[in-house]
């Protein structure tokens, strides 16, 4: 599991500002300030933003879309968090917008599909599981990625979402339940709702913290 | 035996995530013990746990593509920097493929009488660029100067590449086999002029190759592999992926179409066409 640096080592380079130093530098007029800042966190950014939406050109144009959001919305930035995490949280926010504007489409029961027959981890399964991850219940697939993909802590998760730790647990539990039922390690739950599959993340017990 | 619900496949999960409140867990603890349904599904989904872990966490890393990269530093900066280019969404940047090939068939056409490049056969790599209309395009290429920008690696790798000054446009023409046949039929000089309406990122994913290191080192590349000496490349595409566009003379081809990934350890010069 990737462990996200998150901020600058101490005992490095003396020179090297921390990431709320660049963000007052930008609010200073330091016109350089916030592009060093993306270019440090750059990938990571990305990552979340394809996996999440799961197409090129939609990522590059909500990532776009967040950091100049960001960039315009800087003085507004509090402190209480960490700069990555008011940034993936701008991400992330520019992402589910984006799939909520496009769910015009219909969503597919999981019943009604049939499962991947079980592999071991190899280039298919990477396929299989990415497929897989793209049907999940937005709310679920992003805390599967920020947490079990991309290796951020539940709380760090928690604050980028801005809900109860608890219901990230919640989130990527039933993430995770329905990829393996998707994957093939469980059987497929047997409907019982006029919406499938779309509503998991709303129950009551997942609120708790 | 049916398999359980949604609602109980949720209620499971939250019970593996230890987020249910005692008297939920218990009930789901009274439920494996008494359902052979929710005691295979609790076994199987303990089971794919340690599957799950491995295949979420073998994803292949996502590093950010050099074309974003390159378009959200432009659009950084464009805010950053008031003065600079129009910020411009990434699929609104999509050519039309028609448009693209009616382009590069024009180009082509006119490549001859539009004087857009001024070979010279001497120095190094110049840098030169078309001069009608691809400035700020062209600034970008030749520029790098920014915080993406990749500093230079080799530095005398220009002059052994082409023996001679190799002039650059960034016409961001989207070539096929057709118009690179008839580019290396028509001339030694570049193979498409700035004539479009529109000029699109010609940049895009090759903003490695915009350093006159990492250009000599491919032409370097393709040189070894064809022979001659590369005379004129553009920045441009083939097939829609990002391509230096290359027209030698003396080789064993006449134009090729270099991918993104020319001149890189292992790579050579990543052809993905040539024509003689």
């Amino acid at each position: 599991m990737v462990r996200p640096v998150d901020r600058v080592e101490s005992g490095g380079e003396p020179a090297v500002p921390d990431d709320k130093a660049l963000l007052a530098a930008h609010v200073a007029g330091d016109p350089d300030a916030f592009a060093e800042l993306i270019r440090r966190h750059r990938d990571r950014l990305w990552a979340v933003a394809l996996r999440t939406l799961g197409d090129r050109e939609e990522a590059a144009d909500a990532l776009q879309d967040a950091m100049i959001s960001a960039l315009r919305g800087s003085d507004r930035f509090r402190g209480d968090s960490a700069v990555t995490t008011w940034l993936h949280r701008i991400v992330v926010n520019a992402c589910l917008d984006r799939i909520r504007r496009r769910q015009a489409r219909p969503t597919v029961a999981l019943a009604d599909s049939a499962p991947v027959p079980a592999r071991t981890v190899d280039s298919d399964t990477v396929l299989d599981v990415r497929a897989a991850l793209a049907r999940l219940p937005e709310e679920q697939r992003v805390a599967l990625i920020l947490v079990d993909i991309e290796g951020y802590p539940v709380s760090e998760v928690a604050a980028i979402l801005r809900v109860a730790e608890g219901t990230v647990k919640s989130r990527c539990a039933r993430g995770r339940a329905r990829l393996a039922t998707l994957l093939g390690h469980l059987r497929n739950p047997a409907p019982d709702r006029a919406v499938p599959f779309q509503t998991g993340a709303g129950a009551s017990s997942e609120e708790a913290g | 035996m049916s398999p359980i619900s949604e609602d109980d496949l949720d209620r499971l999960a939250d019970y593996t995530a230890g987020v249910l409140d005692p008297r939920q867990a218990a009930e789901v603890d009274r439920l494996i013990a008494a359902d052979p349904a929710w005691a295979r599904a609790y076994a199987d989904l303990t089971a794919a746990g340690p599957w799950l872990d491995e295949a979420l966490s073998g994803l292949p890393r996502e590093p950010m593509p050099a074309d974003v990269a390159a378009r959200l530093e432009r659009a950084v900066q464009t805010v950053s920097r008031p003065g600079t280019d129009k910020i411009v969404p990434f699929s609104r940047r999509r050519w039309p493929r028609i448009a693209l090939t009616t382009a590069a068939a024009v180009a082509v056409g006119v490549a001859c009488v539009g004087g857009i490049a001024t070979l010279t056969r001497s120095g190094g790599i110049s840098g030169s660029s078309a001069s009608s209309g691809t400035a700020a395009t062209n600034d970008r290429v030749a520029g790098g100067s920014g915080p993406f920008a990749q500093a230079p690696t080799a530095p005398d790798a220009g002059t052994g590449a082409a023996g001679g000054t190799v002039s650059t446009t960034a016409t961001g023409t989207d070539y096929t086999h057709d118009t690179l046949a008839r580019a290396a039929a028509g001339s030694d000089k570049a193979p498409a002029a700035a004539q479009a309406e529109s000029v699109p990122d010609a940049s895009g994913g090759l903003a490695r190759l915009s350093t006159p290191s990492a250009l000599g080192q491919c032409l370097a590349a393709i040189t070894a592999t064809e022979g001659g000496t590369a005379i004129s490349a553009d920045f441009a595409r083939y097939q829609g992926s990002p391509a230096l566009i290359v027209v030698l003379s003396g080789g064993a081809a006449r134009v090729v179409a270099a991918g993104a990934g020319c001149g890189l350890p292992g790579e050579g010069a990543a052809l993905l066409d040539k024509v003689g």
